[in-house]
């Protein structure tokens, strides 16, 4: 031991210590995603409820990454997600929160999508219901139903004119007739009708079991449904006047039906088919049950209109939606007419697919470019520091302006109480005693108590340099953050033409222990030569993008 | 009662004088390393001397709490069969809280009181005063080094101190308790996080600062000749030893 | 007396309320030895502390060369300190060091010379104030007259303009104690610097002394050459260099 010098023995336990770290580095190695690597994504969930910061974030169950924030965003949950680099998640990826474990630990899990285009940083994935086989089902039936609703509620817009009413009426007319027909046609068929009915049943049978077989291909079906009434949703909605003129049609058609029935009947009666064939009809129990069942159907189908009618009413009364509405109808039927007046070509146009798609895409980029203007971001701050030698207060106030996640701009007023001090030499010349002499003076002259920050800056992590100027002169510095943010380091090196003396540095710390105010301290100034050395402690406040909302938006609310 | 008031005002205002002269030594140190590092020799010196002579004693610490407390724990959790978790116990608080505070304490005994003494005795018998009229800066040339040292070597007998500690918890979990391998291993790999042990580094990089700091300062400033060396050691130990217990509570409460 | 190589200009300092300068005005000669002699405790080291900038005055002037040494800071007061070499009461050796390290010390810090040429001034030094051959010893090992010789090298290495003693013989038996003041002496002589030293042996001081200052109680109350302070009536001055209880000067 004795012919190892200091050096290779600190050497030899410092290698020792940083092995033992790398070894349990290696072993404990779910290696951390820090603040800055990955990506982040926003996902607006209605209930976070038992969701921890620092929960995992997983796609079929494999851990992409953690949520690094909760917040509150208009009554709903808002999650900051970090996605690890090199997991793309497609842009229609859906996000959820699950449970896992004993301890029922919550995490989120993400599904993605069939979209090409790749989620990017500061996107937002939408909101999705887990998957899982009954859940999913149910889910489906959900989307299916709602679709149903919104063609209810397109029909009854349909209907609901006086138009609409009159074709209804028609219609509904057109219908009795065809049912009395129908209903002498079916006396006068009682028992090849029977029989069709009993086929049917069967055939429903059959079709359970074929159901109960095919319940995988059936969830398919269900979606296809689904994605059948969403068109049929959409074409409802597009087909409105061809759906009048269909409907006149179907007038017609009914009138021509009516006398077709009363021509079968007429060969119907020619036949002449048993009689009391209705009393029996009615007592046989398969039929009733079959009526009964379109009946109910009816019934929920009724029930839905109805509730849709509901819904429309509430629009209706929401006085803004109800405006809106009111003059979307006016565009709408604007724009019909011009549609009615060009028809051709308008309607082809507006039928062709390519445009329809050109329009979506230029949406989309106008959506881009707007979400790119809001996701400005801006820090309005004020601090004081007590400098403790010199005994005074200096004074900060600044706007950061953040435009992409990993840069901002930063401008900043500082009121120093030391401001610039500058030595001033005078000559004077002095008659005395018929001497002439020349008195040299000296004075420290102190102005600019007032000066100016601004910097660029760019974030790597959790380490930002900033560059530009300070408090009036050239500067650059550096921020380390610690601890979720609530720690930050700084160093500043500004004023380097300091005529021989060296630039200033300025050394500190901030400890966030509320949102909006902090606490710092520091050294300022630590290598000047000339004792303006000194120590500081002090206070700010510091407003974010949200809070500024909120304060702000009861002066816009005035100023309107 | 006025005497009463004014004797607690009186340590109060003595009390608030400390820490600004703390701070202002504090201050003066890291100018003084600003302006130029001090020779690379005097810090090796001093790691030596604060990092490689404490070895053994935080081993020895380090290994006897690790073995305690899984001991404590083991009898705990057995009692609603969680034994189980005995690895993560013993790893998460060596980790986070005993590792540097222990290791802390031990370095705090052995080389703060003895930097105290040291710094005390060169005070009394006028060697500071003689670097100072030999144009040798002695923040730059005693304290720079011996903070240095205590900033740098604290960390890595941390490091020591919790491999030792969990070692010594294996020993008696899976030894001596027989409590199965795989499963300690992978719990304690499980619920100790890697930015658990890093927290602990910083604060023992903290406290090692701390430590070496108030030994300093306590030396630098002592007077009274070889009683007031004793005084300045003894205050020197408590005084860094109450505040690596503080400064840790609030780090604690920083980091977590 | 020509122009003074350092000037005290009206300086006040006190510790606790206990005033130790009280408004000292004191000049020292050029390439002379001067001898500050003084009570125990009656601030004779405060002066010289003052001097060097360990201590900084609470008010007044101390200049060295014409320059005010008490408003210098930093590097500024490290180019004047560089100027001087002091001897401690104790030696204030380097216990970690050895010997010839200790003597060495300032050439290392200060001066980029190689080590052969260091190892070879601290050995002609160390022969120039008797003791050859010690280089390895560690202080510890030296007895009280030695270390301070030894300390009387570390001072004189860096071949200072103004050397400062601080009781250059206390505590040293009259033997070892004449041999030191015979070094002073010898060395001064030789190099032609100024010396400023504190004591308050009379003998000692006749004896190297060129100029000698009282102070009493925060002041010079006396000072002149040997001759000139023999002779000076002061009833203070008179009672300190008879060494006796009884006089102006009461013993508390």
């Amino acid at each position: 031991m004795n012919r190892m010098t200091p050096e290779a023995r600190v050497g030899l336990l410092v290698l020792a210590g940083v092995l033992l770290l790398v070894f349990m580095s290696l072993k404990l190695g779910k290696l951390e995603i820090g603040s800055g690597g990955g990506y982040g994504v926003i996902l607006r969930l209605d209930s976070a409820v038992g969701l921890v910061p620092d929960a995992e974030v997983l796609v079929a169950g494999i851990s992409v990454g953690k949520v690094e924030r909760i917040g509150l965003d208009g009554g709903r949950a808002r999650l900051a997600l970090r996605i690890r680099d090199g997991v793309e998640l497609p842009a229609d990826t859906v996000g959820s929160l699950r449970t896992h474990g004993v301890l029922g630990e919550k995490y989120v899990e993400l599904v993605p999508g069939r979209s090409a285009r790749m989620l990017a940083d500061g996107d937002e994935v939408a909101a999705g219901t887990p998957p899982g086989d009954l859940d999913r089902l149910v889910s489906s039936l959900t989307d299916i139903s709602a679709d149903v609703k919104r063609i209810t509620e397109r029909l009854a817009n349909v209907f609901g004119t006086p138009e609409g009413e009159q074709n209804l009426r028609d219609l509904v007319e057109g219908l009795r007739d065809t049912a009395v027909g129908l209903r002498a046609v079916v006396t006068e068929n009682r028992a090849a009708l029977r029989e069709t009915i009993a086929n049917l049943r069967l055939l429903s049978a059959e079709l359970g079991d074929l159901v109960a077989g095919n319940r995988q291909a059936l969830e398919e079906t269900l979606e296809n449904t689904r994605r059948l009434t969403g068109r049929l949703d959409q074409v409802v909605a597009e087909n409105r006047d061809d759906l009048r003129t269909t409907m006149a049609n179907l007038r017609v058609a009914t009138g021509q039906l009516t006398e077709t029935l009363s021509s079968v009947r007429a060969v119907a009666a020619r036949a002449e088919a048993g009689e009391g064939t209705l009393g029996k009809l009615l007592q046989d129990d398969g039929l009733y049950q079959d009526l009964e069942g379109t009946v109910s159907d009816l019934r929920s189908v009724l029930a839905r209109l109805e509730r849709g009618e509901g819904t429309l009413g509430k629009l209706m009364t929401d006085e803004q939606a109800y405006d809106e509405l009111r003059q979307s109808l006016a565009n709408l039927s604007s724009i019909s007419g011009k549609i009615d007046r060009g028809e051709g070509t308008i309607g082809k146009l507006v039928n062709d697919d390519s445009v329809h798609e050109n329009l979506n895409d230029t949406l989309e980029g106008i959506g881009d470019f707007v979400g790119g203007a809001l996701k400005f971001r801006y820090e309005l701050g004020f601090r004081s520091e007590y400098l403790a030698e010199q005994g005074d207060w200096k004074s900060y106030a600044h706007l950061k302006i953040q435009p992409r996640q990993d840069r901002f701009y930063y401008l900043e007023l500082v009121d120093d109480p030391q401001g610039d001090t500058e030595t001033e030499t005078t000559v004077r010349t002095i008659t005395e005693n018929g001497q002439t002499r020349a008195i040299t003076e000296e004075e420290t002259v102190t102005r600019d108590r007032f000066k100016f920050t601004a910097m660029v800056g760019k974030q790597f992590s959790n380490l930002t340099l900033r560059g530009g100027m300070i408090e009036t002169s050239a500067g650059a510095a550096a921020d380390l953050d610690l601890w979720s943010d609530r720690m930050r380091l700084t160093f500043e090196a500004f004023d380097f033409g300091r005529d021989g003396h060296p630039p200033h540095l300025k050394l500190s710390a901030r400890w966030h222990f509320l949102k909006f105010f902090y606490l710092t301290g520091g050294l300022d100034d630590f290598i000047d030569t000339r004792g303006l050395s000194d120590y500081f402690l002090g206070a700010g406040l510091r407003f974010q993008d949200d809070d500024l909302k909120y304060l702000l938006s009861p002066a816009v609310n005035l100023a309107n | 009662m006025t005497a009463l008031l004014e004797l607690f005002g009186r340590l109060v205002v003595g009390w608030i004088e400390e820490v600004g002269r703390t701070s202002l030594f504090l201050a003066d140190t890291v100018r003084s390393a600003a302006r130029s590092l001090p020779r690379l020799r005097l810090v090796f010196q001093q790691m030596e001397f604060v990092g490689v002579r404490s070895v053994s004693v935080v081993v020895l610490t380090g290994t006897f709490t690790g073995m305690v407390l899984a001991l404590q724990s083991y009898y705990g959790f057995r009692k609603f069969g969680a034994e189980s978790l005995v690895g993560t116990t013993v790893a998460l608080s060596m980790a986070r809280e005993l590792g540097p505070v222990l290791t802390s304490l031990m370095v705090t005994a052995r080389a703060g009181s003895a930097i105290a003494a040291e710094l005390g005795t060169m005070r009394v018998t006028e060697q500071i005063d003689a670097l100072t009229v030999m144009a040798v800066d002695p923040i730059r040339y005693l304290v720079v080094p011996r903070i240095l040292a205590g900033l740098l070597m604290v960390p890595v007998l941390c490091v020591i101190s919790d491999f030792v500690g969990v070692a010594g918890g294996y020993f008696v979990g899976v030894k001596l308790l027989g409590i199965n391998s795989g499963v300690y291993v992978a719990n304690t790999i499980k619920y100790v996080e890697l930015m658990d042990v890093f927290n602990g580094l910083v604060k023992a990089a903290c406290f090692g600062l701390i430590l070496t700091a108030i030994g300093c300062y306590k030396g630098f400033y002592a007077s009274g000749g070889a009683h007031g060396v004793g005084r300045a050691t003894t205050e020197a130990v408590v005084l860094a030893s109450v505040l690596i217990l503080i400064s840790d509570y609030f780090l604690t409460a920083i980091m977590y | 007396m020509g122009c003074p190589i350092i000037e005290f200009v009206d300086v006040h300092k006190s510790f606790r309320n206990q005033k130790v300068l009280d408004g000292l005005n004191l000049r020292i000669p050029r390439s002379k030895t001067t001898v500050i002699i003084g009570r125990s405790g009656g601030g004779k080291s405060v002066t010289l502390k003052h001097m060097i900038g360990l201590m900084r005055p609470d008010l007044g002037q101390i200049l060295v060369d014409g320059e005010d040494i008490a408003a210098l800071d930093g590097e500024d007061l490290d180019r004047i300190r560089r100027r001087f070499g002091m001897l401690f009461q104790e030696g204030a050796l380097f216990d970690s060091l050895t010997v010839a390290d200790n003597v060495g010390f300032p050439l290392v810090e200060h001066t980029a010379l190689g080590r052969e040429e260091i190892r070879r001034r601290v050995s002609e030094l160390l022969r120039t104030v008797g003791l050859p051959g010690v280089e390895e010893k560690m202080p510890a090992e030296l007895s009280g007259g030695m270390r301070k010789r030894v300390g009387l090298a570390r001072a004189l290495i860096l071949e200072p303009e103004i050397v400062l003693f601080d009781e250059p013989t206390s505590g040293l038996d009259p033997i070892m104690a004449d041999a030191i003041d015979r070094l002073i002496r010898d060395t001064q002589a030789e190099s032609g610097r100024t010396y400023v030293v504190i004591s308050h042996d009379i003998r000692a001081t006749f004896e190297i002394a060129h100029h000698i200052a009282m102070l009493y109680e925060g002041r010079i109350i006396a000072e002149g050459s040997p001759d000139e302070i023999r002779r000076n009536p002061n009833p203070i001055l008179a009672q300190f260099l008879r060494g006796t209880a009884d006089g102006p000067i009461q013993v508390q």
